[in-house]
């Protein structure tokens, strides 16, 4: 089954992320293939997204109101393999009314797209547990950070 | 704790590790159960350095003791540094001690930890060839 065409800037294109996390691959993270599990996999692109929401200033989550995921979607495009280290690109690719989808790229050190992900992220009251519209200050500062690339590639150091 | 083990001074061998958002817990602390992972990480790594095997084709190292002292909670997100050295080699085992510090230095935790090197196909243990075990008693 072909793979569906990615969005323009191309998500594996390491310029187009603005942001940016090094993670150590761990033994634990690998299975019997001895490449890193898709599981780990989703688990460190959890910890650059939580640490983009940081940069961002969503992260720590506040008590009333904040993001909260509703959607996620991987692509695995190359094996990630222990040791060695990854860098993932973080950005914001789409902002609505109430949520907001973020898009990330993981990258091995020699700049090869391993895989990517998007999730979607609701703007939730979380004593109702119910999704509200961004407050508009955040709104607009989301869709700044839609514009926002990253500098001309060179390969992480990582 | 084992104020044998947190004498930083006592270890050549460190291994680096970056925190994860899901290693934490409700209570906003790296979960007790991740110092298992980051400890069995340095091990591993302090085994590519010192250039032995421990996972071959005819044998392997297999975890038969660990215990961890906390002395400190690790808070997210942070790196962390991992010391590890012998403690003793047996016939066919070796005891570890290792550190565990946060990013700003403090201890955290220490370990002890006890590895059988054994034939795959049977788990009987393998002592340690002469030649190998001078080379881990000169580290």
């Amino acid at each position: 089954m072909a793979r569906e065409e990615f969005e323009s800037p191309d998500p594996r294109d390491p310029a187009s992320y603005p942001y940016w996390e090094e993670h150590v691959v761990r033994f634990a993270d690998q299975d019997i293939f001895r490449h890193a599990n898709h599981v780990a996999i989703m688990g460190l692109f959890e910890s650059a997204r939580v640490e983009f929401w940081g940069k961002l200033g969503l992260y720590p989550f506040p008590e009333d109101e904040g993001v909260m995921q509703v959607r996620t979607v991987v692509d695995y495009i190359g094996q990630v393999f222990h040791p060695g280290t990854v860098k993932i690109g973080s950005r914001v690719m789409r902002v609505g009314e109430k949520s907001v989808i973020a898009r990330q790229g993981l990258f091995d050190k020699k700049g090869g797209c391993c895989a990517l992900m998007s999730t979607v992220s609701a703007y939730v009251d979380y004593q109702a547990a119910r999704s509200k519209p961004f407050p508009p200050p955040l709104k607009r500062f989301l869709e700044d950070e839609m514009a926002k690339r990253g500098l001309p590639w060179s390969a992480p150091a990582v | 704790m084992n104020t044998e083990l947190t004498d930083k001074s006592t270890y050549k061998h460190w291994h680096e590790d970056v925190l994860r958002f899901g290693d934490m817990d409700l209570v906003w602390h790296v979960d007790q159960a991740v110092y298992v992972t980051l400890f069995q990480g340095a091990r591993i790594e302090f085994w590519r350095w010192v250039d032995y095997p421990i996972i071959g084709p005819e044998m392997g190292l297999v975890m038969v003791h660990f215990q961890v002292d906390i002395a400190r909670a690790i808070e997210y997100p942070g790196r962390t540094r991992i010391g590890t050295r012998f403690l003793r080699l047996g016939n066919s085992s070796v005891r570890y001690g290792q550190l565990l510090l946060n990013e700003a230095g403090e201890v955290c935790a220490t370990s002890e930890s006890v590895n059988v090197q054994v034939e795959n196909k049977t788990n009987k243990p393998v002592p340690w060839a002469p030649e190998v075990r001078a080379r881990l008693l000169a580290l």
